[in-house]
């Protein structure tokens, strides 16, 4: 328990961990100023070839529909963010050479590995939290609640708003379980590297390379598709659908935890068996 | 300054040594780093680890602390064996290896109490502000490390390693990077850990002077292997003190050397200058003896000390090698 404090104390005491929020902050406040400006003529634009089938009325331009938007921009950004903090857990201890003395202590080294995914956990959860914050709640009070149009390639989906926060509330925990995938990696990648900078580039290239396989509709690649996590991390968006797609959405959760559970035993037995020679 | 260590002492197994290293055998990639090396530390000890660089002592230490895991051997402490299953006993042991790395972003303070959290012994505010005044940063222990100098940081080191009151501490090239001033005072300080505190060390360092010093028991390791170990006072003994001669040319001198009684003693010889083992008190018959024999005498200079002692005696294992 000590050691996860002093993890957190770490994270939270360092420049570069604020870095995600204030980007986070960042991007939700323009997308919100856009919205503010222009929200009528881009919801215009958007439902451009429904509007010659429909008569679509109303306060569209709501809360709700403007935390979808952020979403939508964020949700592929956010791991970034996430490799930043966590890809540093052990290589920059490393690097820093406060791996040496740390591990001079009675500590076990399993436990430390645990200690930075606990701690990496509650940073990603604290992250998608100021998220919630700053796209859905500043959203509702900015713009106001309303139903949520949610144009898909293939349908339109209307949901109704009082039949919407809980999909947030549901879309957020999803996403927390997607960014532990991200930083469970990150981790892994960073108990091989003596250096900063390899885990974090390594994962955020991991991250397109596996994005683009993903979004490659290419016979060689369908198989392979399934156990790529870069193909369920955008499953919340399920959580928009009418009717919601339970199952497929319990799959996608159950790859992400496999690919979790995977990477944290993969580092505490690869840790364990490490020297430390930084 | 004051002093409270020594609260932990094991009355049953006084006799034990504190520190046991048995048969440590490590190689990294085919290089044998340690060969089979055996040694133990008892109470009180304060124990010089001399060797060239990369003659293993940083490996050893790694070793002892579990931050590399041996191909084979053993380290106890105080009698129970220290492993990746079993590292409660380091609860008992403070360590600085090469750099004082710190978390440059927290203050000193911030960074003696993170590290006390992690000793799994229970460190009060009181023995913090002990052990900052001990090692002579009070005053600093709220400025960022980022701050510090090089000195201030390896004291802060120290600081960490001795808050939680350890039976042993390791302290490996802790004057490494230091200017002289740094140099007297971590030496000062390593001394009153010692000798006041009763602490147990080891100690590795590039200044052999300073194991001249401050130990009373050294080993010497050359290539992973151990070469010696002993008391320093008796490895330096008077007796082989190392007596340097400068004269016009030694191709001259040497036969008639060989010839005499100083036979025995020569060491070696380059073109102006021989060595010659000795005791301190034949150097006047040697001069004696030089000019009867009409030998231009430039310089006479005993080398007692233990870097020439550890230059002969890793000299001489290289040879053997």
């Amino acid at each position: 328990m000590q050691l996860i404090k002093i993890e957190i104390y770490k994270i939270f005491t360092r420049p570069r961990t604020y870095i995600s929020y204030a980007v986070v902050a960042a991007i939700a406040l323009i997308i919100q100023l856009a919205m503010y400006t222009n929200g009528k003529s881009f919801v215009e634009f958007a439902l451009k070839g429904v509007n010659e089938q429909f008569d679509i009325k109303g306060h569209i331009v709501n809360g709700y529909l403007v935390a979808f938007i952020i979403m939508q921009s964020l949700m592929v950004h956010i791991p970034l963010l996430v490799t930043l903090v966590s890809g540093d857990a052990i290589s920059g201890e490393a690097a820093n050479g406060t791996l040496r003395l740390l591990l001079t202590k009675p500590i076990s080294r399993t436990a430390f590995v645990i200690a930075k995914f606990l701690s990496s956990f509650i940073y990603t959860i604290s992250l998608i939290l100021w998220f919630a914050v700053v796209a859905l709640f500043l959203s509702l009070l900015i713009f106001g609640p309303g139903d949520l149009i949610n144009l898909k390639s293939d349908a339109i989906v209307i949901l109704l708003k009082d039949d919407i926060f809980w999909r947030y509330t549901a879309a957020f925990f999803y996403a927390i379980l997607a960014m532990t995938t991200i930083s469970g990696i990150s981790i892994l990648l960073s108990a091989f590297a003596s250096n900063s900078i390899g885990p974090i580039v390594t994962t955020m290239g991991l991250l397109v390379f596996f994005t683009i396989l993903s979004n490659l509709d290419i016979p060689i690649f369908n198989q392979l598709k399934p156990f790529l996590f870069t193909s369920h991390m955008l499953a919340w968006k399920g959580f928009f659908d009418d009717p919601v797609p339970y199952a497929s959405i319990a799959t996608s959760a159950l790859v992400l935890v496999t690919y979790i559970i995977f990477s944290l035993l993969l580092t505490i037995f690869y840790f364990n068996k490490k020297d430390i020679l930084s | 300054m004051t002093c409270t260590f020594a609260r932990h002492k094991k009355t049953l197994f006084a006799l034990a040594p504190v520190l046991q290293v048995i048969d440590l055998k490590k190689s990294f990639k085919g290089l044998l780093a340690l060969d089979n090396l055996s040694f133990e530390v008892h109470k009180g000890d304060i124990y010089g680890f001399l060797g060239q660089n990369g003659a293993g002592k940083s490996t050893a230490m790694r070793i002892i602390l579990g931050l590399i895991f041996p191909d084979s051997g053993i380290v106890n402490i105080n009698g129970n064996r220290v492993d990746q299953a079993n590292r409660k006993e380091l609860k008992q042991v403070g360590a600085i290896i090469e750099r004082p790395d710190m978390y440059t972003a927290l203050s000193g303070w911030e960074n003696l109490r993170m590290f006390a959290m992690l000793s799994s012994r229970q460190v009060s505010q009181n023995r913090l502000k002990e052990v900052i005044q001990i090692v002579g940063l009070k005053g600093r222990e709220h400025d960022k490390v980022s701050h510090y100098s090089l000195g201030m940081k390896q004291r802060l080191g120290i600081a960490v390693a001795i808050a939680h009151e350890p039976e042993l501490l390791i302290l490996d090239e802790p004057t490494n990077g230091l200017d002289p001033q740094g140099i007297a005072e971590i030496r000062t300080l390593i001394s009153y850990l010692g000798h006041e505190c009763g602490n147990t060390i080891v100690v590795s360092s590039h200044m052999l002077f300073e194991i001249e010093q401050i130990a009373n028991k050294m080993l010497i390791i050359h290539k992973g292997k151990k070469i010696v170990e002993g008391l320093v006072s008796e490895l330096l003994k008077p007796e082989e003190t190392l007596v340097a001669v400068t004269v016009t040319d030694c191709s001259l001198v040497i036969p008639k050397i060989r010839a005499s009684q100083w036979s025995q003693c020569l060491q070696s010889f380059a073109s102006n200058t021989f060595t010659l083992k000795l005791n301190p008190a034949a150097v006047p018959e040697l001069n004696r003896w030089l000019v009867q024999h009409e030998v231009e005498v430039f310089g006479i200079t005993a080398m007692h000390s233990l870097e020439n002692y550890f230059l002969n005696i890793t000299s001489h294992a290289t040879d053997k090698n």
